[in-house]
C-alpha cells in the first residue's frame, strides 16, 4: 500500500517527497482504521492538501519533541484533521497523541511522550477493492509507454538463450 | 566494485554455518522429463522457510532473459513456514504465472530461473553418459540457470518487508532473496542430477553457483535508499579502515592473503568477457594484479602492510584498486563481521538539520559541490529520463530531447533537483515559509538533510546526464550481494554469478563454509 500510494500522490500532482511520506503515512491510516475516503480526499486538492501540508507539521513536531520533551501541540486546518494522526505516528518516538478542537472551533494536534510501546508493523492492511482502484488510477499517471529506445536498452534482445 | 565478505550471500551462508543450518527436501515430485515441483526447508534464526520449486516445459524460442518475458522453465516461492498440501497446490499454480499472479503475506520472495542452454543440457547428458560435464565449459558459463527477477518487499502480494525486517536470519539486506537464490541453486544441481542419473562432482557442483541477468530496475533503487546506501558504504569503508590501522602482519596473515591473491588472479583467469570494452579493462586488470601481487611478497613485510597495500594500489586503475580493498578486508573476519549488522536502514524521519535558506545553502555548497558544478542548460546534462514503463511497471531511460513521457519521469534528478534549490533559496525568506510555497523543493531539501546526516547516502553523479551509465550502478549493488563474474551486455543490463563457489547444503557444517572470495574450481 506504502508504494502504490506513494506512486498515485504522484499521479494526482504532488511532489515526490510528499508523495513518499503520505505512502508511508497511508499505512499508518490504515493500521489503525482510519476512513478510506480521507486518502482520496487529500490527493483530490493538489494545490491545497494535507499532503502538502502535514510533512511540514510532523517536521514541527519532532522539531518540538527535540526541544521540548514532555510535547506540546500544534495548530491543524480543519481539513487536515483528519489524517494528522497518521502523520504524527511517523515519528521515531512513541507518543500519546489527540487531536483537540478549541472553544473558538480551531484544531491542534497534541502531542506527549507515549507510555506504550510503538506499535509493530502492521501484520497486513485490507483495503478495499475500490480505493486499490482508485490508487491504481492515479499511480497509472506515472507509467510511461515503453519506447523503443527504452526497449532496447532496457534488457537483452527479445532471445537470449546462452 | 568488488565481492567481499561483508557481501549479504556471504553473511547469509556465514549465518547457516553458525547456525548449523540443514537443509531438508520434504517433496519431491519431478517427473522422468525433469518437469514438476520440490520443496525445500530450512530454519534460519529459529524459523522455518521453504522454497518452492516449480519446473515447467519452455519451448527455446520463449527463453528470454528480459524481464517482460511471460514464461520460464523454472519459478519460485520462498514460502514463510512450512507449506502443506493446499500451500503447495496454491503455488505450483500460481508460481509460473509470476508478475500475473497474486500472492499472500506467506509468501516472502518470487522469483524464476530459465536454463542455460550452453550448459544445462551438456551436464545432463554427460550425467547420462556416465561422465562429469567439461570443466572447461562449467568455468565458462558457471551456472545451470540464470534468474530474470527475485522479487521481494510486497510485490505482487507477497509479503512485505516490514513483516520479517525484525526476524533473526532475514533482517539483513536482501537477505530472503539471497536465501532464496542459495536454494534455487540447489534446486538446479538436483535437478540435473535427476535428470543424468547420476551425481555430480562435488567440486563441480560448488562451482556451479545461480545466474542472474539484471537490468535498469535494480538502479533506481540505491537512490530511493539512500540511508541503506550510506550504511552499505560505511561498513565497507569502516572494514577498510580497521584493517589499515593493523601495524603487522604474522606470518599466518601474510600467508593467507599470499593464498587469496593468488586464487583472485586464478578466479580472473577463469572470467570471459566477450565484450570488447570490458574484455580491455579485464586483461588490464589481471595484469595489474599480477605485477602487485609481485609487490606484495616484500610490502606485507612493512609496518601498517594493508594500508601500504591500499597506497600501492593507487597507481592503478579502479578496479585494482577495488580488487586489492576486498582482498585487504578478507582474512579479517573477527576485526569486521561485525559489519554486516550494520547495513539495514533503521534510521527513523528526522527534523531538517538547518533551520534558514542561509544554513540550507551553506550545507549545498559543501555537500553538493559536484552537483552545483554541473550546467544544466547544456542539453547532454538533462539527455536522459527515468521512467516507469507502462508495459511492465519496470524502470526505463528514455531520451529526453527525442522521446515522449519526460513529463512523468522519476525523481532520479537529484543533483539538479539540488541545484534549483540553491537558486531558490531566498535568504531574507523564513525557510519554514520557503517550504509552504515551495513544495516542489522539498525532496531536495531532504536529500540534503541525508547526506548530512549519511555522507556516503548520494550518488555523486548526474543520473539524468548523457555520461551516466547505469551500468555501474548495477555493479555497485551487486557487489554487495556478492555477485561475481560480471558480464554487461550493455550500458544498462549485465549478466553476473551468484554463489559460485558457496558452500553445497551438506558443507554448511564445514570449517571452510565461510572460505568461498573469489571462488575458482578446485
Amino acid at each position: 500500500m506504502s508504494a502504490l500510494s506513494e506512486r498515485a500522490a504522484r499521479g494526482a500532482g504532488f511532489p515526490p517527497a510528499q508523495a513518499a511520506l503520505f505512502g508511508r503515512a497511508v499505512v499508518m491510516h490504515m493500521a489503525h482504521g482510519g476512513p478510506e475516503d480521507a486518502l482520496l480526499e487529500a490527493l483530490a486538492t493538489p494545490k491545497d492538501s494535507p499532503i502538502l501540508r502535514l510533512p511540514l507539521v510532523l517536521d514541527d513536531l519532532m522539531r518540538i519533541l527535540s526541544q521540548m520533551p514532555e510535547g506540546g501541540a500544534l495548530t491543524l486546518l480543519g481539513r487536515d484533521t483528519r489524517l494528522a494522526l497518521a502523520y504524527a505516528r511517523l515519528a521515531p518516538v512513541t507518543l500519546s497523541l489527540d487531536i483537540a478542537t478549541r472553544a473558538d472551533g480551531t484544531h491542534s494536534l497534541v502531542f506527549a511522550p507515549g507510555d506504550t510501546p510503538a506499535d509493530p508493523p502492521p501484520a497486513g492492511l485490507d483495503p478495499s477493492a475500490d480505493l486499490v482502484r482508485a490508487l491504481s488510477k492515479l499511480a497509472s499517471k506515472t507509467y510511461v509507454p515503453a519506447s523503443v529506445g527504452g526497449r532496447h536498452g532496457a534488457g537483452a534482445g527479445n532471445i537470449d538463450n546462452d | 566494485m568488488f565481492p567481499s565478505r561483508l557481501s549479504f550471500l556471504r553473511a547469509l551462508t556465514r549465518r547457516l554455518h553458525h547456525e548449523g543450518a540443514r537443509l531438508t527436501r520434504p517433496v519431491w515430485e519431478i517427473d522422468a522429463q525433469g518437469y514438476g515441483h520440490a520443496v525445500y526447508t530450512i530454519a534460519v534464526g529459529g524459523r522455518p522457510y521453504s522454497l518452492v520449486a516449480v519446473s515447467s516445459h519452455l519451448p527455446d524460442d520463449l527463453r528470454s532473459d528480459r524481464v517482460i518475458a511471460t514464461a520460464w522453465d523454472t519459478a519460485y516461492v520462498l514460502f514463510d513456514g512450512v507449506p502443506g498440501a493446499a500451500d503447495i497446490a496454491r503455488l505450483v499454480a500460481e508460481a509460473p504465472k509470476q508478475e500475473a499472479a497474486r500472492f499472500s503475506e506467506r509468501d516472502l520472495v518470487l522469483s524464476r530461473a530459465n536454463r542455460s542452454v550452453r550448459l544445462f543440457s551438456h551436464v545432463v547428458e554427460r550425467l547420462r553418459a556416465g561422465q562429469q560435464p567439461d570443466p572447461a565449459l562449467i568455468d565458462s558459463v558457471g551456472y545451470l540457470m540464470r534468474t530474470t527477477a527475485v522479487y521481494g518487499n510486497g510485490k505482487f502480494g507477497i509479503a512485505d518487508r516490514a513483516l520479517y525486517a525484525d526476524r533473526p536470519g532475514l533482517s539483513g539486506p536482501f537477505a530472503a532473496e539471497m536465501l532464496t537464490v542459495w536454494m534455487i541453486r540447489t534446486f538446479t544441481h538436483e535437478l540435473v542430477e535427476h535428470l543424468g542419473g547420476a551425481p555430480l562432482d562435488r567440486d563441480i557442483k560448488r562451482h556451479l553457483g545461480i545466474g542472474n541477468a539484471t537490468g535498469l530496475g535494480m538502479a533506481p533503487f540505491l537512490v530511493s535508499h539512500p540511508v541503506l546506501l550510506h550504511n552499505w558504504m560505511t561498513a565497507r569503508e569502516t572494514a577498510l579502515a580497521r584493517v589499515r590501522r593493523l601495524p603487522a602482519l604474522d606470518d599466518a596473515a601474510r600467508g593467507t592473503l599470499h593464498a587469496l591473491a593468488e586464487r583472485a588472479q586464478r578466479h580472473l583467469d577463469s572470467w570471459t568477457l566477450p565484450d570488447p570494452h570490458h574484455a580491455a579493462i579485464l586483461a588490464r586488470l589481471r595484469q595489474d594484479w599480477a605485477e602487485l601481487r609481485v609487490w606484495m611478497r616484500d610490502g606485507f613485510l612493512q609496518d601498517a602492510p594493508l594500508d601500504a597495500l591500499i597506497r600501492r594500489a593507487e597507481r592503478y586503475d579502479a578496479p585494482t584498486q577495488e580488487l586489492a580493498v576486498s582482498l585487504a578486508i578478507e582474512p579479517f573476519g573477527r576485526l569486521v563481521d561485525d559489519l554486516c549488522d550494520g547495513m539495514n536502514d533503521n534510521s527513523g524521519l528526522a527534523p531538517l538539520p538547518f533551520a534558514t535558506p542561509q544554513e540550507a545553502r551553506r550545507a549545498i555548497e559543501r555537500h553538493f559541490d559536484w552537483a552545483l558544478a554541473l550546467r544544466f542548460d547544456d542539453p547532454d546534462e538533462t539527455r536522459q529520463f527515468w521512467y516507469v514503463s507502462e508495459e511492465k511497471l519496470e524502470p526505463r531511460l528514455g531520451d529526453r530531447h527525442s522521446e515522449d513521457g519526460a513529463e512523468r519521469e522519476s525523481p532520479l534528478d537529484i543533483a539538479r533537483r539540488v541545484q534549483e534549490l540553491y537558486h531558490a533559496l531566498d535568504e531574507s525568506c523564513d525557510l519554514r515559509a520557503f517550504r509552504a510555497a515551495s513544495p516542489e523543493h522539498e525532496l531536495a531539501l531532504t536529500r540534503l538533510a541525508c547526506v548530512m546526516r549519511h555522507p556516503y547516502s548520494e550518488i555523486r553523479d548526474n543520473l539524468i546526464g548523457a555520461g551516466c551509465l547505469p551500468i555501474d550502478m548495477l555493479r555497485s549493488k551487486l557487489s554487495f550481494f556478492g555477485a561475481t563474474k560480471f558480464d554487461p551486455k550493455s550500458d544498462r543490463w549485465t549478466r553476473v554469478t551468484l554463489a559460485q563457489g558457496a558452500p553445497l547444503p551438506d558443507e554448511l557444517h564445514s570449517p571452510r563454509a565461510d572460505d568461498w572470495w573469489m571462488a575458482v574450481r578446485a
